[in-house]
């Protein structure tokens, strides 16, 4: 069964590790890529939950 | 009597929201220890809470924490069955002896941290991992997590790795031949 929000609304938990690997694979394309809204919105979650850098993009 | 079931708490993550998940079946993770399965109660006095879990050998014990940070999950699908487990004999009454015991005023840190993604931003990440490289153990593990959670296929995880050697193997065989021929 899957996890929902208070708004009823799917959720997906990931352990830090997870996340921490989600972020490393962000960063790594960061040069190549051009994340578009919903990218940044990820790697700025991932960033500040793990209180890690920012990805910065050009 | 039985204790009557609480309604699940949709969201069930902070301590602030703990109160509406007394009944169920939660998943706490410690910051230096393994993560464990129980069904939240309260204590007897004051505003804690504790859980009722079951060791390696069948044994249920109860494992109390306060000030709770983070329940990294609360899990609905198991609530029924363990609470039914619970409230039948002697499990039941095995479990309020329990319950009768003093607290002691022991402080466990519930922390654990967690990272919760949308259904958007988990759709996403399942597409990262949906690339053209194998998947690691964690990768996989993601995936089947995401695709369980959003109900999506699972991801091959038995890619071939894809490298100069396959790559010249396969140029070499000509069409119609197997490399057997």
């Amino acid at each position: 069964m899957a996890s929902t929000d208070i708004d009823g609304s799917t959720i997906v938990i990931l352990s830090a590790e997870e996340a921490a690997r989600v972020y490393d694979h962000l960063r790594n394309i960061s040069a190549d890529w051009t994340f578009d809204k919903l990218d940044h919105q990820i790697a700025r979650k991932l960033s500040r939950d793990l209180n890690l850098p920012p990805i910065e993009q050009d | 009597m039985r204790k009557p079931i609480n309604s699940m708490p949709e969201k069930g993550h902070t301590a602030k929201q703990l109160s509406k998940a007394v009944g169920c079946r939660i998943t706490v993770g410690y910051l230096d220890n393994h993560a464990m399965s129980g069904i939240l109660l309260p204590i007897e006095k004051g505003n804690g809470y504790r859980y009722l879990t079951v060791d390696r050998k069948g044994v249920f014990e109860i494992e109390t924490f306060d000030d709770a940070d983070q329940v990294i999950h609360i899990d609905e699908s198991g609530r029924r069955a363990v609470l039914d487990v619970i409230f039948s004999s002697p499990a039941e009454v095995a479990a309020k002896a329990e319950l009768s015991k003093p607290v002691p005023p022991v402080y466990i840190l519930v922390g654990g941290r967690t990272i919760t993604l949308t259904e958007k931003e988990a759709r996403r990440v399942y597409e990262f991992l949906d690339g053209p490289c194998p998947l690691d153990p964690l990768e996989q593990r993601m995936a089947a997590k995401i695709g369980r959670g959003l109900q999506l296929p699972p991801l091959p995880s038995d890619r071939p790795i894809r490298g100069n050697f396959t790559d010249k193997v396969s140029e070499s065989l000509k069409p119609g031949l197997t490399s057997a021929e």
